[in-house]
């Protein structure tokens, strides 16, 4: 985000930049699993895998509160994101705090994502899926986006974990796995059809 | 309401990009800036609107500073429309003007807001493009649902960054004409930048002259915009003709550098 913010940044810095923070993050989980004990280190292999083997009611009613109150603090700022598509400049205009705007909005989808993710370990892509294919579907209305992308997200993930449980049955692969080969194909999608519409 | 900016400085880092520009603007009045490419036109256009704050002087509309009004306030007061485009794929031309009315929204639309959209589609007659998607529009159009959304703001000032650069020779002259019948109407006032002087010379009752952020003229524009500073401000020779339809500019010829 503080790159988004910078003057004069291509997408293509923006894309290179977030590459380059998955590795020094990635060399913070490299240390993890070389300083841990041999029974952690399955643990953690298991949660960078990303499966449902955590879901349990207990985890339910802990999340309920941990998303529902995110959700509404982000609906709340739906028509200031709605502005926020037209530039910052109009925003700006518009009387919207553009940098708050963008920090806060930031942070509250960061933990409820990260509060989700602690239960399940890393499952990739429906972030970007989710919001993409609503947007196609619904249009750029955030007060209608941001549940909608919410409920495409948990039905892709729910056919995601049905196929990872039967695919191989009776062994269960981790839907991470499934997500990472779905979410790149819509991604290379998202890509080709980018540039179709010379938007590259 | 008036707008008087004294001495208005904007610099970025040791760059100075505007260099104490002095100016009045009256309600009604339609201010016309000019000068090259990276004269500070759009400096100084963002700094009235406090997209980009200015580093010196001071800005006020009717004695208020413009930095001590609340943000949601002077949005109400100011109507920025952007050189630059930006916009989204999934949204409709609709979407793309309700947002100017974003001060006056809660939460659901109401028929009044959606009326006050309609009515600056229609002063533009880009009214049947409503349910159009953004990126199946031509340049031009773009350029007038952005003026649109600057309309349904319903602000008393204006604030044009080249409105009409993208447009073709009609659309430019329709599109003065309308801001021309809006301001006086409303009796709003309106700070454009230009290329083209002559849209300076019949629609704007003051022309402000930028070179190299510096003002270097400022009054009526047949008195300012001159052969002599035109020559002295673009390096271009030109000369003057009047005609039953009124005054014109005519650059005509490069001087040659050096």
């Amino acid at each position: 985000m503080r790159f988004s913010r910078a003057r004069g940044v291509n997408q293509a810095t923006l894309i290179l930049s977030g590459v380059v923070i998955g590795y020094i993050f990635s060399a913070g989980l490299i240390f993890l699993q070389y300083i841990t004990s041999n029974e952690k280190l399955r643990d953690i292999v298991v949660w960078l895998m990303g499966g449902m083997w955590g879901a349990s009611w207990n985890a339910v009613l802990l999340l309920i509160p941990l998303t529902l109150i995110p959700f509404f603090l982000l609906e709340g700022m739906a028509w200031d994101l709605n502005v926020l598509s037209a530039g910052d400049d109009v925003a700006k205009n518009l009387g919207i705090n553009v940098n708050r705007l963008r920090f806060s909005g930031l942070m509250i989808s960061t933990f409820a994502a990260s509060c989700c993710l602690a239960f399940t370990g890393i499952i990739g892509f429906i972030g970007l899926m989710g919001p993409h294919i609503c947007r196609m579907i619904i249009g750029n209305d955030h007060r209608y986006l941001i549940p909608c992308a919410g409920l495409m997200g948990a039905a892709i993930l729910l056919v995601s974990d049905t196929v990872a449980r039967t695919i191989l049955s009776p062994v269960e692969i981790p839907v991470g796995a499934i997500m990472y080969v779905i979410g790149g194909i819509f991604f290379l999608f998202l890509i080709m059809r980018a540039r179709g519409r010379g938007l590259y | 309401m008036e707008l008087v900016l004294e001495n208005v400085s904007k610099a970025y880092g040791p760059q100075v990009a505007l260099d104490n520009v002095s100016i009045t603007v009256h309600p009604g009045e339609i201010v016309a800036l000019v000068g090259p490419n990276g004269s500070g036109k759009s400096t100084l256009i963002k700094a009235i609107a406090l997209i980009h704050e200015p580093t010196g002087g001071t800005i006020a509309i009717d004695n208020r500073d413009v930095r001590s009004i609340d943000p949601v306030d002077l949005a109400m007061l100011l109507g920025y429309v952007p050189q630059g485009f930006s916009y989204t794929l999934y949204s409709t031309v609709f979407e793309t003007v309700l947002m100017g009315r974003r001060r006056y929204i809660r939460w659901s639309v109401s028929d009044e807001e959606l009326s006050r959209v309609q009515r600056a589609l229609d002063a533009l007659e880009i009214g049947s493009l409503a349910a159009k998607f953004m990126d199946e529009l031509s340049g031009g159009e773009r350029q007038k649902v952005f003026i649109a959304r600057a309309l349904a703001q319903e602000p008393r000032i204006f604030l044009f960054d080249e409105p009409t650069s993208a447009l073709d020779i009609r659309y430019q002259i329709e599109v003065m004409e309308t801001m021309r019948r809006i301001t006086r109407e409303q009796n709003s006032s309106m700070i454009v930048a230009v290329h083209d002087l002559n849209l300076a010379y019949r629609y704007a009752d003051a022309v402000v002259v930028l070179n190299r952020g510096k003002m270097v003229g400022y009054g009526k524009p047949f008195e300012v915009l001159t052969p002599d500073c035109i020559r002295s401000v673009y390096g271009v020779d030109s000369f003057a003709v009047e005609n039953e339809y009124g005054k014109f500019i005519v650059p005509f010829r490069a001087r040659q550098k050096g």
